[in-house]
């Protein structure tokens, strides 16, 4: 097998990364036994600029897609063509003075913003970004990664619960009811694919989808599974926990400042992990004609993005009740067909994955 | 029923049931009809004659302080669904001891205005269900704004700034809540009010079990500045009076001071003022859905396009009179720039045709993102339901009350400036939910489109555009009366003067006031979520309201 091209530029930059340490510990003399820790922590800072960068270039891209749907120009002036907007948007966000309720519980109140944002990009280590480019490899890292993200919501109770004032707190109770309607049909559509891949492992996964991707062998798992997905986005149509209009901005209504601003990261760290998830499971992950592997797997996250940004725009938000209602009645008896499907296809279809 | 037949019932059924209590006074309007009250205690008597005889609504309820005479003379006015027959009941109460019988108890649409009165004027109404400040502050004692020997500067003593910081008000939030029952206070600064007022909520769960709106957070005292301006000055207030349909404003004051002082207005200027004037409509209504889609939707599309077609629309009043939002166009005994009668270009109305045509392909455009939308469905349809006899008894008007089923437009029934030989329909919903408030208001800018290119057609070409008045003949004695269809209802304007350069009392009729006070009945069950539509399909301009 052909080492995949990306792979071969990470390792010779781990390997740069390596040399350059060792060469700098020599030099400075410093204890060899530190030399692991600093690679790792140079690692992690290399991967968050890189991660930031595309972040940067998502939240540019929603804002200029947005602008673009809605006849006008959009952020133009920061920087060339306004990519550089958020940066200074992150700027004023730190800037901003912090202002507590007056009996917010202030540890919570302080302690959920980056909690939650670690929480959400916890799942990205079990991407397969490419053959051979992970974090993480576990055999069950299908069940890691739902579990994670289902702790979000209950942290966004918390959130609500902290800043003990009324918005919030109904903005949170929403975020738990939004919790048990999206639940059951993700799980359901999830199982499909497991019950096709006869694994519980995203590389495994992917890795059975290269002659088909299961978009085209399950479409109604598909469907339900992006409609979920934006429901435990919590993003337009789905945006009821923070539903501006109704509950001024929900849960986050009393957070300013930079700690709105990591709220802010949080919904496009979900964003991203989301999309990787939804390409890994029905896109055929990296597989692909001609380009790169990882490139491929980029292309398609981002095309799940951009689908969910026209989404956001084209659809008005359902009730609560009617949010539960779609999902009891409508989501999970499709997601239970794609299931019933799935069990009758694949002893005839298994010999071709 | 023909004019003179109701006239001639009214007339003959009050002055045979109340005797020596009533007499009847001649007004200069045909159509009106017209009686003094000797005995303000006999008000109820009247007002259940008057509802059995099938007047719809008290139009308006207003109080004119008279020192001289010792007595603040109360106003009211009832419209009819069928007719353009007004009738106008007046009555007077001493000053110092001003007492009469509600009317609200028989006639709920009374309520908004009663408050008002006793707001502003002082006047008790026995039997008032709820008798509190509305524009004032809840603890407001420092006298009466509207009567004529009250002294600004007693505002001054008002200690705002320990309101501020000792926040309390008349709607006090209980702070124990019971069992699983809890308060939330929605505004004054929230995005489902435009603007800022309040509704108190009383919820369980997220079903709401009551609501009270409250107002009068921004309230400027137009009718009592106006009272200090000449009536040309005061035509600035009426553009301020709401920043989404100036031109109807001044078109309604323009009404009442030119029935005062009877000026005779060019045929042309008429024409123009109906072009105006609806072009407005479809501003005041773009802006409306552009509201309410921001409003279902975080940052949807429908909240950009009507404000792209509404941009044209300025760009055009921009050209005629020189302003985006605040025009002061139509003038005292025409329309024009400042003191000249400038005429309008040709041009101009052929690149009014051009838009129009462009716009009828956007106005499918949009049906196509919400009517062909089943979100917008489940999200409008059912829900703040008002429809048939309870919205009269409500007090609503304009769309909001033809949503509800009933064919009332005050430009069909009481037609004014040239709208009785223009042909256009009015659109009539059946539930008289949010969804059918929406129908109507997108069937009324079609209709608009359809009158303004009648009129282009149909005006005279030439002509003048404006009588000059001098400003040594704008002094008038007695009353003046402007009624038109604002784009959210029935808007009137009452002004009395006192042969002086200004006018003794002006008195503004908000149809956004009324229909709001609506909220009370129409929230009742409904979901928290559904509060941003049904309040939005209202229409809310709270500068109207806090006029």
């Amino acid at each position: 097998m052909a080492t995949d091209p990306v792979l071969q530029i990470i390792n010779s930059s781990i390997e740069l990364v390596q040399n350059l340490l060792n060469q700098l510990f020599e030099k400075l003399m410093i204890p060899s036994w530190l030399l692991y820790p600093a690679f790792v922590l140079v690692m992690i800072i290399l991967f968050m600029l890189a991660f930031a960068l595309d972040l940067l270039f998502i939240i540019w891209l929603e804002r200029k897609l947005i602008g673009r749907i809605h006849h006008r120009r959009s952020v133009t002036e920061t920087g060339p063509v306004g990519f550089l907007q958020n940066v200074a948007d992150v700027v004023k966000l730190l800037i901003k003075e912090d202002v507590y309720p007056a009996k917010a519980d202030k540890f919570m109140h302080n302690l959920i913003p980056p909690l939650l944002a670690a929480v959400a990009l916890i799942p990205i280590v079990v991407i397969p970004f490419g053959p051979g480019i992970w974090f993480a490899r576990l055999s069950t890292s299908v069940v890691l990664f739902f579990a994670i993200t289902t702790l979000v919501p209950g942290l966004v109770v918390l959130a609500g619960w902290a800043s003990n004032s009324k918005f919030p707190t109904i903005g949170a109770f929403r975020a738990g009811l939004q919790l048990i309607s999206y639940e059951l049909p993700l799980s359901l559509s999830l199982l499909g694919i497991i019950l096709m891949a006869n694994s519980l492992d995203f590389v495994s996964i992917v890795e059975m989808q290269r002659n088909f991707w299961f978009v085209a062998l399950q479409p109604l798992g598909a469907l339900v599974f992006f409609i979920v997905s934006i429901m435990e986005l919590e993003r337009s149509p789905f945006d009821i926990p923070e539903a501006e209009g109704e509950i001024i901005a929900g849960w986050r209504t009393e957070f300013s400042g930079i700690k709105f601003g990591l709220f802010y990261g949080t919904e496009y760290f979900k964003l991203f992990v989301s999309a990787a998830a939804f390409t890994a499971l029905y896109l055929g992950g990296w597989y692909g004609p001609f380009i790169p592997s990882a490139i491929y797997f980029l292309l398609k996250m981002h095309l799940v993005i951009v689908l969910m940004i026209w989404v956001r725009v084209t659809f008005f938000r359902p009730r609560p009740d009617q949010l539960v209602r779609i999902a009891y009645t409508k989501l999970i008896p499709l997601a239970i067909l794609n299931l019933l499907f799935v069990v009758l296809i694949t002893p005839y279809i298994s010999p071709y994955l | 029923m023909s004019v003179e037949k109701i006239i001639e019932e009214t007339n003959q059924e009050i002055t045979s049931n109340l005797g020596a209590d009533v007499e009847k006074k001649e007004l200069k309007w045909p159509n009106h009809v017209g009686f003094r009250l000797i005995n303000p205690n006999k008000i109820t008597d009247v007002i259940k004659i008057l509802k059995k005889l099938g007047y719809a609504q008290p139009v308006l309820i207003t109080g004119v302080d008279k020192p001289e005479e010792n007595a603040i003379e109360l106003v009211y006015k009832f419209n009819r669904i069928d007719s353009p027959v007004m009738a106008w009941i007046y009555t007077s109460v001493p000053r110092d001891n001003p007492r009469l019988p509600s009317i609200t108890p028989l006639w709920k649409a009374a309520f908004p205005h009663e408050l008002e009165v006793y707001d502003l004027m002082g006047v008790i109404f026995d039997g008032i269900p709820d008798l509190r400040h509305v524009f004032l502050p809840w603890d407001w004692d420092l006298g009466f704004p509207l009567r004529k020997d009250w002294d600004p500067n007693l505002a001054k003593k008002y200690p705002w700034w320990e309101q501020v910081s000792n926040y309390y008000d008349a709607f006090a939030i209980p702070e124990e809540e019971v069992d699983d029952i809890y308060y939330v206070s929605i505004g004054p600064q929230h995005p489902a009010v435009h603007g800022s007022f309040r509704v108190i909520l009383k919820l369980r769960g997220d079903t709401i079990l009551e609501a009270w709106p409250d107002f009068g957070w921004i309230h400027r005292g137009i009718e009592k500045l106006a009272e200090n301006k000449t009536y040309e000055q005061i035509l600035i207030y009426t553009d301020r009076l709401c920043y989404a349909s100036s031109l109807t404003w001044n078109l309604t004051y323009v009404l009442a001071v030119e029935d005062l002082l009877n000026v005779e207005v060019p045929e042309r200027a008429q024409w123009f003022r109906v072009i105006l004037v609806e072009i407005q409509r479809i501003i005041s209504h773009l802006l409306w859905l552009a509201a309410l889609s921001g409003d279902l939707g975080t940052f949807h599309s429908m909240f950009l396009y009507p404000l792209r077609e509404r941009e044209k629309f300025l760009d055009l009043l921009e050209k005629a009179s020189g302003a985006r939002l605040t025009y002061s166009y139509i003038k005292i005994g025409g329309v024009g720039i400042f003191k000249h009668a400038e005429d309008v270009p040709e041009t101009w109305f052929n690149e009014l045709k051009d838009v129009l045509r462009d716009f009828r392909g956007k106005i499918r455009e949009y049906l196509d993102m919400t009517a062909s939308n089943e979100t917008f469905h489940i999200r409008t349809k059912g829900i703040g339901i008002l429809k048939g006899r309870a919205a009269i008894e409500a007090g609503a008007t304009g769309p909001v009350l033809r949503a509800a089923g009933i064919k009332y437009d005050v430009r069909k029934v009481a037609p004014y400036l040239v709208y009785d030989q223009i042909g256009f329909e009015i659109p009539v919903g059946k539930n008289g939910d949010v969804y059918d408030r929406w129908w109507v208001r997108i069937n009324e800018i079609i209709q608009s489109t359809h009158i303004i290119e009648q009129v282009i057609d149909e005006m005279p070409k030439q002509g003048p555009l404006r009588t000059k008045i001098p400003p040594a003949k704008l002094r008038g004695t007695g009353e003046g009366f402007g009624r038109t269809e604002d784009p959210r209802g029935e808007a009137v304007i009452y002004i009395v003067g006192n042969g002086t350069n200004k006018p003794y009392r002006i008195h503004i009729r908000s149809p956004t006031y009324i229909n709001l006070s609506l909220l009370h009945f129409i929230l009742r069950k409904a979901k928290l979520a559904d509060i941003a539509a049904i309040v939005g399909s209202l229409d809310p301009c709270m500068a109207e309201v806090d006029r």
